[in-house]
């Protein structure tokens, strides 16, 4: 694995939420990370193959509905089917986690990507997240975003 | 004549993006299925007449590949086209996506212009073949 793998995954975020959800993302000091927000969304996905592991992003609850709106091209106005944020989450953890791995070893191996799961979270879980060695954070549209990948094998 | 196409991915944002794009395509699209397995994707398919398949892979109870290698025993399921959308990022994977039969590949994130563009390549060529 590459040993700059954190500047990787970040570029690949950065890419994916442009082009999935047209939002732009901006570099953060992980010791600047800071959050007044209460709620938080994570989901998760595990992978097995040629390694096995999980990866992880949380989002602050209120951006998951942002993030559907952006996917589907519709105004905040519209209607939207229940389910349909957390949905969004799902389907941008999927598209991260797929670019991911072939960037961070080679396009031969093969990994098995099992279907992402959410849960809500609290500030206090967030917070651990936040201070795991192994998580990424940044900012889309004034909200933090925090990734984690870890490998089991 | 306008195709009946079924879209099977187990995340509904990406059945209404991929469908909202086919709309404004310009393709002529008639009637359009959604399964959100390949189990559910498969019984489409029995029930009604599907010009071109869209199909993830990695969904719950039943995958992109284990359905592919489901139409390929069934004679009235083995020559529907089929278009893979994926964030499947292996070349040895898609390799194998091919030997499978499967017409196209789109990597996702889905834009609408490729996904215009390879709908109108596999189906070109299936109208040809269709009519020769």
């Amino acid at each position: 694995m590459q040993p700059d793998w954190h500047e990787t995954v970040k570029g690949i975020c950065f890419e994916i939420f442009e082009q999935l959800a047209f939002m732009f993302g901006e570099e953060l000091d992980k010791n600047d990370v800071q959050s007044p927000d209460d709620e938080f969304i994570k989901a998760t996905m595990t992978f097995s193959g040629h390694r096995s592991g999980g990866m992880d992003i949380i989002v602050p609850k209120r951006l998951a509905p942002s993030l559907a709106y952006n996917i589907l091209g519709i105004d905040e106005s519209d209607p939207m089917d229940a389910g349909i944020a957390e949905d969004a989450l799902r389907e941008l953890l999927n598209t991260l986690c797929g670019r991911t791995l072939p960037a961070l070893f080679t396009d031969v191996e093969v990994f098995d990507l099992h279907p992402p799961e959410i849960e809500a979270i609290s500030h206090k879980k967030w917070q651990q997240m936040l201070d795991h060695q192994n998580s990424i954070a940044f900012v889309i549209e004034d909200s933090p975003i925090l990734i984690n990948i870890h490998f089991l094998t | 004549m306008s195709f009946n196409i079924l879209i099977v991915d187990d995340s509904k944002i990406i059945r209404s993006v991929i469908k909202k794009t086919l709309e404004i395509s310009g393709i002529p699209v008639g009637t359009i299925f959604e399964a959100s397995n390949g189990l559910e994707g498969l019984t489409a398919m029995r029930e009604n007449w599907i010009d071109l398949v869209f199909a993830d892979i990695n969904m719950p109870v039943m995958n992109g590949l284990e359905m592919l290698d489901m139409m390929a025993q069934e004679k009235l399921l083995q020559k529907t086209p089929v278009l893979i959308c994926s964030t499947e990022g292996s070349k040895t994977r898609i390799e194998e996506l091919f030997k499978k039969g499967v017409r196209a590949f789109i990597r996702k994130p889905i834009t609408p212009e490729i996904l215009r563009n390879v709908v109108k390549e596999v189906m070109g060529d299936y109208d040809a073949a269709r009519l020769a």
